[in-house]
């Protein structure tokens, strides 16, 4: 420590008023404040610290997950409900019956022209073999063909063949 | 007992809570008032002293001795009561222009405050200085320090102290001729 002489020499160069100051402290302290003082001696040995980051971050990340997954689960659900409920409401509540009376005959046409083409070659083969049948008349049938067909498709026989 | 033989008693678990209590004991009125000086008050200056010696308990064991004990429990002393400051101002947050007058008026509210004697009115004074003066002054006028140990606590270089002192003296001188 400086020695007090120097101190006191300075001061008298640069502020000698405050050579003359008492510096005893002036301000309020307790009685036998020091004497009383007691200062609490900490513990020698500090307890352990136990770290707890690697358990706190799987825990973390393990509910991170279930929550993503439920997140996603439930979104997946909600959307496929929701677009199945939009496509039940859309057909559910259409009245075929009046939709098809205000359709036109020509749209009907339209439409079944192009049930024709959907159907195929075999459908179409079909078509062409009843409008033949139709053209041909039952007096350009032969009696024999005739009796054959009902001999075949009826239990007893009506007609016996006559030869 | 010499500060050495303090350390070294400290360092022996068998001596280590008796080399604390002289410690203690040798040092707690010096850095009372250093610790006083900065925070003003008698209740936070105990408060502030209590945690400078349970900082002191905590480090003394890795204290290098290439530095004098002296200083480096003023420097913890300095620091803790330095954190506290900053702590009420945060709190309080007072305006700038407000902190000298702020001051005062604890000084005032000391129960033993007398505005007609010179060392209350020196008390005044030293509160219209900045922090970093106010510290610098305390040191060098109430605890005879060399600028060397001030330096050593302040962590400023000799030479910046020596005229950071001589401007806070005169500064005071002037506030106790005009008041």
């Amino acid at each position: 420590m400086d020695n007090k002489e120097n101190i006191e020499d300075e001061l008298a160069s640069i502020a000698p008023l405050l050579k003359t100051i008492d510096r005893t402290p002036v301000q309020f302290l307790p009685t036998a404040y020091f004497e009383q003082f007691n200062m609490v001696i900490p513990p020698l040995e500090r307890a352990p610290i136990i770290k707890m980051q690697p358990r706190f971050n799987w825990i973390r990340y393990a509910t991170a997950a279930v929550v993503v997954g439920v997140l996603v689960m439930g979104a997946f659900l909600y959307t496929n409900n929701s677009t199945m409920a939009f496509e039940d409401n859309k057909y559910g509540k259409i009245d075929f019956a009046s939709e098809i009376n205000q359709l036109s005959d020509e749209d009907l046409q339209t439409y079944l022209s192009s049930v024709d083409v959907l159907t195929g070659a075999g459908q179409q083969a079909i078509t062409n073999d009843i409008d033949f049948v139709n053209d041909i008349t039952i007096e350009q049938i032969p009696d024999e063909e005739l009796l054959k067909y009902l001999n075949e498709n009826t239990e007893k026989p009506i007609y016996k063949k006559t030869s | 007992m010499e500060d050495k033989e303090i350390i070294t008693q400290f360092n022996q678990a068998a001596t280590k809570n008796n080399a604390y209590t002289v410690l203690v004991k040798k040092y707690q009125e010096k850095l009372y008032w250093h610790i006083r000086r900065i925070v003003l008050s008698h209740d936070d200056a105990n408060d502030v002293l209590q945690n400078t010696f349970i900082k002191i308990w905590n480090g003394l064991a890795s204290f290098k001795e290439n530095s004098q004990l002296y200083t480096w429990l003023y420097r913890i002393a300095t620091n803790e009561s330095l954190s506290f400051i900053d702590q009420q101002k945060r709190k309080s947050a007072v305006p700038l222009d407000e902190v000298a007058e702020v001051l005062s008026n604890q000084i005032k509210a000391d129960t033993n405050f007398d505005a007609n004697k010179l060392e209350w009115k020196l008390q005044l004074a030293i509160q219209q200085l900045p922090e970093k003066q106010r510290l610098v002054f305390g040191l060098r006028y109430f605890d005879e320090m060399t600028y060397d140990e001030m330096s050593k606590i302040l962590d400023t270089s000799a030479g910046a102290l020596k005229a950071s002192y001589h401007h806070a003296a005169k500064k005071i001188e002037e506030f106790i001729k005009n008041n």
